[in-house]
């Protein structure tokens, strides 16, 4: 194509806009409708007919919150003791260490929270703030959100839904921003503080049934985690090595035997105005879902302190 | 006022014959489309609800993990340009079909009860029967999985009251 050398400054300003309003657009073509989701793990392309088609498969878990909140904390006390030191956030100094106690500090406070304890709450939520300031995830925590749990001493509910906020905040950050090896790396950190504060409630194994069911079914989040954080290996050296040092865990994980027996489904008829169609999803177990042996709770029990001790301790 | 002339018929031509993008945003879709109509005061909202952009050609799997003992609502919602949403159940341990909405005349909410942790593979297309073909291939949009929640012990805590 040849550009004429001589333009007017109108005919010139005509041609600049005509060629960046469809650069414009072909660039909002691609952040706005086809971006890499963080969590997908598979994009493949159909190209026949000359027409593209997509197939994304999510990969999704549970937030700290969530999936301590599962543990009837009803008769538990407080353990202040189990959380990660508040005073050593300032000697993490490489990425890996930081996204990995972010995590830590993310269930730390979704555990504060779910006991009620307005002040370790603050503390911790001013900790995720820092922690993820610190590996440039913009807007995790807001002074409105920090301000929100302050007036909020006695409402254990705001308190639960701040934690899980501030866990949502970092997944879209991250997600924007394709930054799934973050995602990794927290998820890791979140993931193995939760096993080590749920391995710890446990005093006695013969009376723990409840606590024992909730362990072996972390391997439903676990096997999704892994397989998303798998398809990022490659990407990152940092992911690599989190992913090997999850062997010990994803090899007691992977010896769990699902619930037997088929899956029943039984609908429900709509109960009124608003409410939906409901299915209930049995098993062939009933109630009792899976379940973990004494030796089984014992060598996860040794994977997680070794993976905690080592995330904590910065190495 | 010429120059204006010719920009606005530049913008107005590249505007028309530019592939059509139903939302640019779709991160807070299952908060802030059709969703939100179903958002139950005494659910909590499950972290696990997504907001993603997709086109009619395309098919979406979200491999989701349900925790025992609570019921839970899940709501789909897109552009109007895209409805009917068609989604399917999946069993991931053994692949089983536990269901499919088809059945249902692509009913767009349902409650869901487990007794046991599960994790389901949910597999998402939309049908799009607004839109022409040349749309179904050319439309982007929004499609959000709102999930709410409840513990079963919770119509107990309720019943006793």
């Amino acid at each position: 194509m040849v550009i004429p050398v001589m333009m007017n400054r109108k005919t010139c300003l005509v041609a600049w806009i005509s060629i960046l309003i469809p650069l414009a657009l072909v660039t909002s073509c691609k952040s706005g409708s086809r971006g890499t989701p963080t969590l997908v793990d598979d994009v493949e392309g159909d190209g026949s007919a000359g027409i593209e088609s997509f197939e994304q498969i999510y990969h999704l878990y549970p937030s700290p919150a969530e999936m301590l909140g599962v543990i009837d904390m009803t008769d538990m006390t407080f353990n202040a003791g189990l959380l990660a030191p508040a005073g050593m956030a300032d000697q993490y100094i490489d990425t890996r260490s930081k996204s990995h106690m972010l995590g830590v500090y993310m269930t730390d406070l979704a555990y504060a929270a779910l006991f009620g304890r307005h002040e370790a709450t603050l503390d911790y939520l001013e900790l995720v703030r820092t922690m993820a300031e610190e590996i440039r995830i913009d807007r995790a925590v807001d002074d409105d959100m920090i301000e929100n749990a302050r007036e909020n001493v006695e409402y254990l509910d705001s308190l639960y839904t701040i934690s899980n906020e501030a866990f949502m905040n970092v997944l879209a950050f991250c997600e924007r921003n394709e930054r799934s090896n973050t995602v990794v790396m927290m998820s890791a950190g979140a993931f193995v503080e939760s096993l080590y504060l749920a391995v710890n409630l446990i005093d006695d194994y013969e009376k723990a049934d409840h606590l024992l069911r909730h362990l072996a079914d972390q391997k439903y989040t676990f096997d999704n985690f892994m397989t998303f954080a798998e398809s990022v290996r490659s990407d990152d050296e940092n992911v690599a090595s989190t992913i090997d040092d999850l062997q010990q865990i994803r090899k007691i994980y992977q010896g769990i035997r699902p619930i037997a027996g088929n899956v029943t489904v039984k609908a429900e008829p709509a109960s009124g105005e608003g409410v939906p169609k409901k299915l209930v999803i049995g098993g062939g177990q009933g109630r009792s879902g899976n379940a973990l042996t004494r030796e089984e709770f014992e060598t996860l029990r040794s994977a997680v302190i070794t993976f905690r001790s080592k995330i904590v301790e910065g190495s | 006022m010429k120059t204006i002339q010719h920009i606005g018929f530049i913008v107005v031509l590249l505007v028309s014959f530019s592939p059509a993008i139903l939302s640019q945003d779709c991160q807070n879709h299952h908060q802030e489309g059709d969703c939100r109509f179903d958002m139950k005061r005494d659910h909590e909202i499950y972290t696990q609800s997504r907001s993603i952009s997709m086109s009619p050609l395309d098919t979406i799997e979200m491999n989701i993990v349900f925790y025992g003992q609570k019921d839970y609502i899940l709501s789909f919602c897109t552009h109007k340009k895209m409805y009917p949403v068609h989604f399917v159940l999946i069993d991931q341990q053994t692949g089983e079909v536990l269901y499919d909405n088809e059945r249902d005349r692509y009913l767009e909410s349902l409650g869901l009860g487990f007794d046991v942790t599960r994790s389901l593979t949910i597999r998402i297309d939309v049908l799009a029967r607004e839109s022409t073909e040349e749309e179904i291939r050319n439309n982007v949009g929004c499609l959000g999985l709102l999930i709410q929640y409840k513990n079963y012990g919770e119509k107990k805590v309720r019943l006793q009251m």
